[in-house]
């Protein structure tokens, strides 16, 4: 930027005033573009979706105290209940996967290759 | 105490239009600043939404340091530039004057803008290609009347860089006017 540039932006600015030459009607051109409002104007009832969307924020986060006290309460009953039934953990009926380590990391493996293509191929196909 | 302290002491007691009368007063300021930042007309109203529900939310711990209207131009700000990047649109550095200079000046299409009548949306279109931060200063100064200190709270900017920022984005656009001017002079 040199300094007649800077000289026509403050005498534009100042007195909206500019000479004939083609710097001053560019300037002016461009000063008069500026002071006009984007066309994009919000909706009537704006303020009126912003508040609903507080209040749905409000009203979720009062859910999850209720979630996470249900939570809570039942890990309590859980450890209760095993403390007074003196219960034993064993593998049961699963006890058969302890032979086969390859299977569990099949498993695994598999399940997250479905989610690495499901990420990757399906949802930007969906969006 | 203020009415905009009067107002956020309402809203933070959990005043509904309170908050409601505060959109209202700050809308316009909001949707300048998204509009001219974010290209894309489908995610300009979702973000003015998510800047009113920061306010909300921060409301709170604003100290009043700076004006309220300052302060939500500076969050409308920050949303749009980190919408900017979210959408790997590049935000970071402003280029190089001289290469930049040249490089916006001759960016253009002359038939396509030989067909626009309106001088004014034409001149409103090289201001959206110009880089966000250019386009940020542009808006709190014409549009908002702020002064230099208030840009840089908003923006993050020193304060000479504001001035920087507002004179050669001017310069740039109207390099580029010049230049259509110039070439309708000769038809």
């Amino acid at each position: 930027m040199n300094i007649g540039d800077e000289e026509l932006q403050n005498q534009i600015e100042k007195t909206g005033l500019a000479g004939d030459e083609l710097d001053a009607q560019s300037y002016k051109r461009v000063f008069n573009a500026l002071k006009k409002e984007p066309e994009f104007q919000l909706p009537g009832n704006f303020a009126d979706k912003v508040i609903a969307r507080i209040e749905i924020k409000t009203e979720s986060s009062g859910d999850f105290f209720w979630i996470a006290f249900g939570i809570l309460a039942f890990v309590v009953a859980a450890i209760v209940s095993v403390v007074l039934t003196d219960f034993k953990f064993t593998f049961g009926a699963f006890k058969f996967i302890t032979g086969y380590p390859g299977l569990i990391v099949f498993g695994i493996v598999f399940i997250l290759g479905l989610q690495w293509l499901d990420r990757k191929l399906v949802r930007p196909s969906v969006s | 105490m203020t009415d905009d302290q009067a107002l956020a002491s309402r809203i933070v007691k959990g005043d509904t239009q309170a908050f409601r009368l505060l959109i209202k007063q700050h809308e316009r300021l909001v949707s300048h600043m998204v509009s001219r930042l974010i290209d894309n007309a489908e995610d300009r109203e979702e973000l003015c939404q998510d800047v009113f529900m920061k306010v909300h939310e921060n409301l709170g711990g604003f100290t009043f340091q700076s004006k309220l209207s300052t302060w939500i131009a500076s969050i409308a700000y920050n949303h749009s530039i980190n919408h900017l990047r979210k959408n790997k649109i590049n935000v970071s550095d402003i280029p190089e004057e001289e290469m930049f200079t040249a490089h916006f000046v001759s960016n253009d299409n002359p038939e396509e803008k030989l067909a626009d009548d309106n001088m004014d949306a034409l001149v409103i279109r090289f201001i959206g290609e110009l880089p966000a931060q250019y386009k940020a200063v542009l808006t709190l100064y014409h549009l908002e009347h702020m002064s230099y200190p208030e840009i840089g709270v908003a923006t993050g900017m020193p304060e000479g860089t504001v001035k920087n920022y507002l004179f050669r984005a001017r310069a740039l656009v109207k390099d580029k006017v010049k230049k259509y001017l110039g070439k309708e002079e000769m038809l």
